[in-house]
């Protein structure tokens, strides 16, 4: 079958067909999917779902996007490298209540925030050493990290929540700035500071992902990892790389969610959100074989995902049913990417 | 005598292609018939109508002068059509007589039971038929290629099949190898079956195959008798035009020692092996599968562990022991297996072709790529090397094998490599791709290039080397130089080789 498959594209015959055109077109651009799916639903929940449209709604939406934004950028460098993260979540958890302790004990913001990210970067080195440098299966290594970290957490905390974090912290991670006006709307509503964060640091991921010599190894890694280390390509420190880099939006990622909290607990960030995140990303595009997947097409598909559990909550319907649906999405997306890859 | 397999007036159109325009073939019982055709001639396109894979759009199929009609590859596997692919399909945890059988194994007393010592039974007698020493209880991983093939074949005779095709079967042999594969070929057409041999290989079949058939662009271009053909008249309905005669040439002397390896060892593998690479000069590496030639290499670069020895390159003049990673950097390594480590299957060919001097297109501080310079590399390469393709933006995955291997060369030549190293540089290409390789690989080396050549060809050996090493047990037995390198000679080292092992 492969055979036959080399042997008649040697005449090549321009395809003209306009549908043709347009799947290939799709084909070379998955990001679009997501792309146009987020606006569909939004056009659909607008016309439907009441206060959907409303501007403190929007930027709830927005502002929810910071929440699992960081950790799906870390996914997704993850996952075009080949790779998979399942500790993200967890670490999210051990990196806060470790911070938010040490800035409850000293009061001040920026030894705990400190002390996030050297939690974070660790858990996204011992991912990468043992993945990238020992060799070992991704999905089993994160799963263990995963389980460690929670373990970690909850005995470090006591299963407590820690309260009583400063407000110089508190206020800078979950501010909101620019209020302004909307419609009959009486309280002014403002951009929320999370959302404005995972938007740059999607915008600068995302171009140093599709355009620079960076982004490029990470996705010839993924590709084929044998014939990038043959062309020259350091695998191992690439792969490394997306695993700190995944451990680093993890740390970004405590921050943001324990000032918006007010707390941190083991449980900031429950299961059902990593399948949001590898959701997201796989309706953006990734693939669970490496090499494919945009920051663009990740932060859509989690877009997608957002305003779907926005409207149904507005909407009063239960999450479980919710759940149901987005499980139904992801399956018909990934049936979409095998049609998609013949 | 009617004919065991006789296929009428096949068409098969693609969409925009016609790949099989009114082809006729038939094969008589005890007979061997040679196909043979340049990549996309058809030939594949032909079996896979044969093998209920593609209905024909036009013609049809008799066997035993009866029309058939073959809707699924379920429906050709009970008329009696076997296929030994040129990529074996196993499961590499079963044994050999699980994998004869596995889609028709014995059943035992218990439902849902299978009666291994049948199966075992079975598939002892096949191989025994075939006279070969596989044990059936062995775990197909634990076989060699060749050793897999000869089971697919006993698969074949077991299930009864008397119509056997083989698609390029000994492209991945050993010459010992070979000639063990041809011996079962030989029983076959003396047991009665009608066999369908595919391959690149001319001496193949010249030696193995009583008629032919060629293929060009989807047509039959000639047929007969293998006795009543020379050799260039085959290549020459192959090809479409009148090949050159082969030049006599010099051989090339080499310049300064560019690359040097001494006494690389690798536990089990290689047993201090140490040669010298010249400025300009192809050396070739010669030896069986197994001898050490692509592990060697692979040693080297750093891609297998090394257990000892030394390498020295000279780098602008000066020679100094280097790294793996360094030799790396300044080698263009053209692997023998493209789809597994030769490309990047599911990209296009411009980022294929830029993957090897990726820093080249970095600009400015954030080290962003300049797409359109890499475009435009990629353009060029597709215009040197006569890469057959619409454009820079098609998938390296659906062309051609030929093309594909242009699209290899065109990666490392772009990176203007002091040193290349070939390993099995034209496998799986078509006869004029072939050339053109040849050409390219003489002219690299004429422009100071030092080339490492490793491959089974033996004609390409003779063809392309200028000076010969043979490897054996993983160390340099020998050394052959200008007018010492013939066929008669290589294949003589090759069977001493054997001989030692035997």
């Amino acid at each position: 079958m492969v055979g036959e498959m080399v042997d008649t594209s040697q005449t090549y015959v321009p395809r003209d067909s306009g549908v043709l055109k347009l799947w290939h077109w799709l084909r070379s651009h998955p990001a679009l999917l997501p792309v146009v799916l987020s606006v569909v639903m939004a056009l659909v929940f607008a016309l439907t779902v009441p206060n959907f449209a409303d501007l403190r709604n929007i930027m709830n939406i927005f502002g929810q996007l910071g929440f699992l934004g960081f950790l799906c950028i870390g996914m997704t460098y993850v996952m075009v490298a080949g790779g998979i993260d399942l500790s993200s979540y967890t670490v999210v958890s051990a990196a806060a209540v470790v911070g938010a302790t040490v800035m409850v004990a000293t009061d001040s913001t920026v030894p705990g925030c400190l002390l996030m990210l050297v939690i974070g970067l660790a858990f996204g080195t011992i991912n990468g050493i043992a993945i990238a440098y020992l060799r070992m299966v991704p999905f089993i290594v994160t799963l263990s990290t995963m389980v460690l970290a929670e373990g970690f957490a909850i005995w470090f905390t006591q299963a407590q929540s820690v309260y009583g974090l400063p407000y110089a912290f508190i206020d800078i991670f979950s501010a909101r700035i620019l209020p302004m006006t909307w419609g009959i709307s009486a309280r002014p509503v403002g951009i929320p500071v999370a959302g404005i964060a995972v938007l740059v640091a999607a915008l600068i991921l995302g171009f140093v992902l599709s355009r620079t010599l960076y982004g490029r190894r990470v996705y010839l890694t993924g590709a084929n990892e044998e014939t990038a280390r043959i062309s020259g390509i350091r695998v191992r420190r690439i792969k490394f790389s997306t695993y700190v880099l995944a451990g680093l939006m993890a740390a970004i990622t405590a921050m943001i969610l324990t000032a918006d909290l007010g707390t941190a607990t083991t449980a900031m960030v429950r299961d059902v959100r990593l399948m949001d995140i590898i959701a997201a990303t796989v309706i953006g595009g990734a693939s669970l074989k490496g090499g494919k997947g945009s920051i663009l097409g990740s932060m859509f598909g989690l877009l997608f995902l957002t305003m779907l559990s926005n409207a149904f909550n507005l909407l009063g319907v239960s999450p479980f049913i919710a759940m149901v649906i987005k499980g139904t999405v992801l399956v018909a997306v990934i049936g979409l990417d095998v049609l998609r890859a013949k | 005598m009617t004919a065991k397999l006789h296929m009428q007036g096949v068409t098969k159109v693609f969409p925009g292609v016609k790949a099989l325009d009114d082809v006729s073939i038939s094969v008589k019982s005890g007979e061997v018939l040679g196909l043979v055709g340049v990549n996309g001639a058809g030939k594949s396109t032909l079996m896979n109508v044969l093998g209920g894979i593609y209905r024909p759009d036009g013609g049809h199929i008799e066997i035993d002068g009866r029309r058939v009609d073959f809707a699924r590859p379920i429906d050709a596997d009970a008329a009696g059509i076997a296929f030994i692919h040129q990529e074996l399909l196993y499961f590499p945890s079963l044994t050999v007589a699980e994998n004869m059988f596995i889609s028709h194994l014995p059943t035992g007393k218990l439902p849902f039971s299978v009666d291994k010592r049948a199966a075992r039974a079975r598939a002892q007698a096949s191989l025994d038929q075939l006279g070969s020493g596989i044990r059936p209880t062995a775990r197909m991983e634990s076989l060699s290629v060749g050793e897999m093939q000869v089971v697919e074949i006993a698969r074949a005779v077991a299930m009864g099949a008397d119509i056997v095709i083989f698609d390029e079967p000994s492209s991945s042999l050993s010459i010992k190898e070979k000639e063990a594969l041809f011996n079962i070929v030989r029983k076959l057409k003396a047991e009665g079956k009608a066999v369908i041999y595919i391959s690149h290989f001319l001496d193949e079949i010249q030696e193995l195959c009583d008629r032919y058939v060629v293929l060009r662009n989807g047509q039959l271009v000639g047929s007969g008798d293998i006795a009543e053909v020379t050799h260039d008249q085959i290549v020459e309905m192959i090809v479409g035009q009148v090949v050159t005669e082969r030049a006599a040439r010099t051989r090339r002397k080499g310049g300064a020692p560019m690359l040097s390896l001494e006494g690389i060892r690798r536990e089990g593998i290689l047993d201090g092996a140490s040669l010298e690479l010249r400025e300009g000069e192809v050396l070739g590496l010669w030896g069986l599968m197994g001898s050490g030639r692509t592990e060697l290499i692979r040693s080297v670069l750093g891609l297998d562990p090394m257990d000892g020895g030394r390498i020295t390159l000279a780098i602008d003049g000066d020679s100094r022991e280097v790294s793996h990673d360094e030799l790396l950097e300044r080698t263009a390594y053209v692997t023998e297996s493209r789809r597994t480590d030769g490309l990047f299957l599911d990209e296009a060919i411009w980022k294929n072709i830029s993957s090897t001097t990726l820093a080249d297109y970095a600009r400015g501080r954030m080290r962003v790529l300049d797409k359109a310079a890499e475009a435009g590399t990629a353009r060029s390469m597709i215009d040197r090397l006569k890469i057959m393709t619409p454009d820079h933006h098609t998938q390296a995955a659906i062309l051609s094998g030929g093309n594909q291997q242009k699209v290899v060369f065109a990666k490392w030549l772009n990176r203007k490599p002091d040193i290349l190293i070939l390993d099995e540089p034209t496998r799986g290409v078509d006869v004029s791709s072939k050339g053109e390789i040849g050409e390219l690989v003489g002219a690299l080396a004429e422009a100071g290039t030092s080339v490492l050549l490793v491959t089974s060809e033996i004609e390409e050996m003779v063809a392309l080397a200028d000076r010969v090493l043979v490897l054996r047990d993983g160390m340099i037995a020998a050394e052959m130089l200008g007018e010492d390198i013939t066929e008669t000679a290589l294949m003589a080292a090759a069977l001493r080789t054997e001989a030692a092992h035997a």
